[in-house]
C-alpha cells in the first residue's frame, strides 16, 4: 500500500521529471554520436566480414528482383520496359528503405539488450543506430538506380536535387515512426510479425510497381491515403523528371511533423519502462 | 565532490508471461466484457518487488559492500545505481562520473576481432576512436594475447576472452566505480596480475560499489557494507558487523 500512496503524492512532479530525462537520453544521443554510429558501422562490416560481397549481395537480390519484375510487368501492362523499369527501381529501393525501419524497428530494443542492461546509453540511439545501418544499406541498393538509369541512359530530372531534401523526409520518418513503434514492439513481442505482414500487404497497395498515372480509380483513392505513396514519390519524381507534385511533398512533411509529436510524446511517457520491457 | 545517493528507492519489475506480451490478446481482452473477464484473469501481469526503500549516500572514500544472497537484489541495486533501471519510486542523485562493470562480456562483439573489440569498447565509455586506439598497446601487452588480437573474438578460449574483457573493462578511470562479482575466472597466474590491476583501478575511484560474495575480497576493498535481503537492506554498516550479521540469516 505504501507504494501507491507514495506514487501519488509525487505525480505532480513526475511529468517534469519525465520531460528531463528525455530531453537528457536525446542530448546523450547526440553527445554519444560515436555510439550507434560506431555500432552502425559494425553491423555492417559483419556483412562484409563473412563474405566478401558483403551488404552488396541485397543490392544483387534488389537488382534481381527490380529486373525480373520490371521485365514480366511491363509486358503483362503493356508498357515500354525503357519507362517501366527506372520506375520501379527507383519506387523499390526507396520502398526498402521505409520497410526495412518499419521492419527492423521491432527488434532494435530486444537486440541491444546485452549493451542497455550494462550501460545507460541513449535509447534514441538505439533507434538511431538502426536507421543509419538501413541507410548505409540503401546506399548499397542505391547502386541499381544508377545502374538502370546508365542502362536506359537517363538524365536526372532538372529538380533532381530534390531528392536530398526527400531522403532527409524519408529519415525523420523513419526515426519518429520506429521510436514510438520499436517501443510497442518490445512490451507485445507478437507485434513484430503483424507488422512483418502488413509491410508485404502495403508494398502492393503503395504505387511501386503501379503508377498512379494509369491505375483504376480505387488503386489512385489508396494511394492517396497512403503516406507512403507521397515518401517514395518525393524521391522517384524530381529523379526520374517526372511532374512534382506539391501535395506528396505536403504529405510527407505533415506525416513527418504528426509522427514527431507521437513519438516524442510516446518517449516521455514510456521511455522509463523501456528497460523494464526488454 | 564525487556523491551518490539514493532516496528511498522502490523497484518492481513486472513479470511477463507470453500472453501479456501478446497484443492480441490485449485486445480481444477490450472486446466483450464475457469474454473479458476470464482473460483479464490470464492477463494479470505480476509484479515482484525487486528493491524496497532503500536508501543510501556514499561520499567520496566510501567504500561499499553489498552482501546477500542470490536474488536478494544486489544486481539489481546496482543497476538502479548505474541509472540503467530507473526507480518505480525514489530519486536517485549522481554527482561525477560513473562506470559500471556488471558483465565484462558487455559490448564484445563474437564476429570482432580484439582490435575492434577495445576500439567498440572503448567508445561506449565515451572514448574516441582514436583514444580508443591508444590503449591497444597497453591492453596486448597486459594480457599478453599478441597476435590473437587480430582474431575474430568467437575464436579466442574462455579464458582469453575473461582476459581481454577484464582488460578493456578497466582502463577507465571514474569517479564513481560500479562492480559486480568479477574475479574468479581464468588461471592463477592471471587472478593474481587482475587483482592487482583491480587494486589500482579501486584505488584511483572516489566512491566504490562492489557486490561479491567473497568475504575476502569484501575485506580487502570495502570500509562498509550493506547486507540485503529480499529487496530491502538489513544492515547498513561496517563489513564485519554485516558479514557477522549475514552469518546469522536464517
Amino acid at each position: 500500500m505504501r507504494a501507491t500512496e507514495l506514487s501519488t503524492v509525487t505525480a505532480g512532479s513526475r511529468l517534469s521529471r519525465s520531460l528531463r530525462a528525455a530531453w537528457i537520453d536525446a542530448g546523450m544521443a547526440i553527445s554519444g554520436w560515436r555510439i550507434w554510429t560506431t555500432l552502425a558501422w559494425n553491423d555492417i562490416t559483419q556483412r562484409y566480414r563473412r563474405s566478401m560481397l558483403g551488404p552488396f549481395w541485397l543490392t544483387l537480390s534488389t537488382a534481381i528482383f527490380v529486373g525480373a519484375l520490371g521485365w514480366l510487368y511491363a509486358g503483362l501492362m503493356h508498357m515500354e520496359i525503357k519507362n517501366y523499369l527506372p520506375f520501379i527501381a527507383v519506387g523499390y529501393v526507396v520502398w526498402g528503405l521505409q520497410s526495412s525501419f518499419m521492419g527492423d524497428a521491432g527488434n532494435c530494443f530486444p537486440s541491444a539488450e546485452g549493451y542497455l542492461k550494462q550501460v545507460n546509453i541513449s535509447k534514441i540511439g538505439v533507434v538511431l543506430r538502426m536507421v543509419l545501418r538501413n541507410f548505409i544499406i540503401f546506399l548499397h541498393n542505391a547502386v541499381v538506380i544508377v545502374a538502370v538509369m546508365l542502362i536506359f541512359q537517363l538524365l536526372p530530372g532538372p529538380y533532381f536535387w530534390l531528392i536530398i531534401p526527400s531522403l532527409l523526409l524519408n529519415i525523420w520518418f523513419g526515426v519518429a515512426l520506429a521510436l514510438p513503434l520499436g517501443m510497442i514492439c518490445t512490451r507485445f513481442r507478437d507485434l513484430s510479425q503483424m507488422i512483418a505482414s502488413l509491410i508485404s500487404v502495403l508494398f502492393f497497395v503503395t504505387p511501386i510497381f503501379w503508377n498512379p498515372a494509369t491505375a483504376s480509380k480505387a488503386l489512385v483513392a489508396v494511394s492517396e491515403v497512403n503516406p507512403f505513396s507521397s515518401f517514395i514519390a518525393t524521391f522517384r519524381d524530381p529523379l526520374l523528371g517526372y511532374p512534382i507534385h506539391v501535395h506528396d511533398w505536403i504529405v510527407a512533411i505533415t506525416c513527418s511533423a504528426v509522427m514527431s509529436i507521437v513519438a516524442a510524446a510516446f518517449f516521455v511517457r514510456f521511455r522509463s519502462r523501456i528497460m523494464y520491457w526488454v | 565532490m564525487p556523491l551518490l545517493q539514493l532516496d528511498h528507492v522502490h523497484v518492481d519489475f513486472p513479470l511477463y508471461t507470453a500472453r501479456g506480451r501478446s497484443i492480441k490478446n490485449r485486445v480481444l481482452a477490450q472486446l466483450g466484457s464475457k469474454v473479458r473477464q476470464k482473460i483479464e484473469e490470464h492477463n494479470q501481469i505480476a509484479t515482484v518487488h525487486s528493491l524496497r526503500d532503500i536508501s543510501v549516500t556514499l561520499h567520496d572514500g566510501d567504500r561499499l559492500g553489498l552482501v546477500g544472497r542470490n536474488g536478494a537484489g544486489k544486481s539489481t541495486l546496482l543497476r538502479v545505481m548505474s541509472g540503467i533501471y530507473e526507480p518505480v519510486l525514489g530519486n536517485l542523485h549522481v554527482q561525477g562520473s560513473l562506470a559500471s562493470i556488471t558483465d565484462m562480456s558487455m559490448g564484445m562483439d563474437m564476429e570482432a576481432t580484439g582490435y575492434e573489440n577495445i576500439v567498440l569498447r572503448g567508445v561506449f565509455l565515451g572514448q574516441s576512436h582514436g583514444q580508443a586506439r591508444s590503449r591497444i598497446p597497453e591492453i596486448a601487452e597486459w594480457t599478453e594475447l599478441g597476435d590473437a588480437l587480430a582474431r575474430p573474438v568467437r575464436t579466442y578460449s574462455t579464458g582469453m576472452q575473461v582476459r581481454l574483457a577484464f582488460a578493456v573493462s578497466t582502463t577507465i578511470r571514474p569517479d564513481i566505480l560500479i562492480l559486480d562479482e568479477m574475479i574468479g575466472a581464468g588461471d592463477a597466474h592471471f587472478i593474481e596480475k587482475a587483482r592487482a590491476r583491480l587494486n589500482d583501478l579501486v584505488s584511483s575511484t572516489s566512491i566504490l560499489v562492489l557486490a561479491s560474495h567473497s568475504e575476502s575480497v569484501l575485506r580487502q576493498f570495502c570500509n562498509r557494507a550493506l547486507l540485503m535481503h529480499d529487496g530491502q537492506v538489513l544492515l547498513d554498516g561496517s563489513v564485519e558487523d554485516v558479514l557477522a550479521e549475514y552469518e546469522k540469516l536464517p
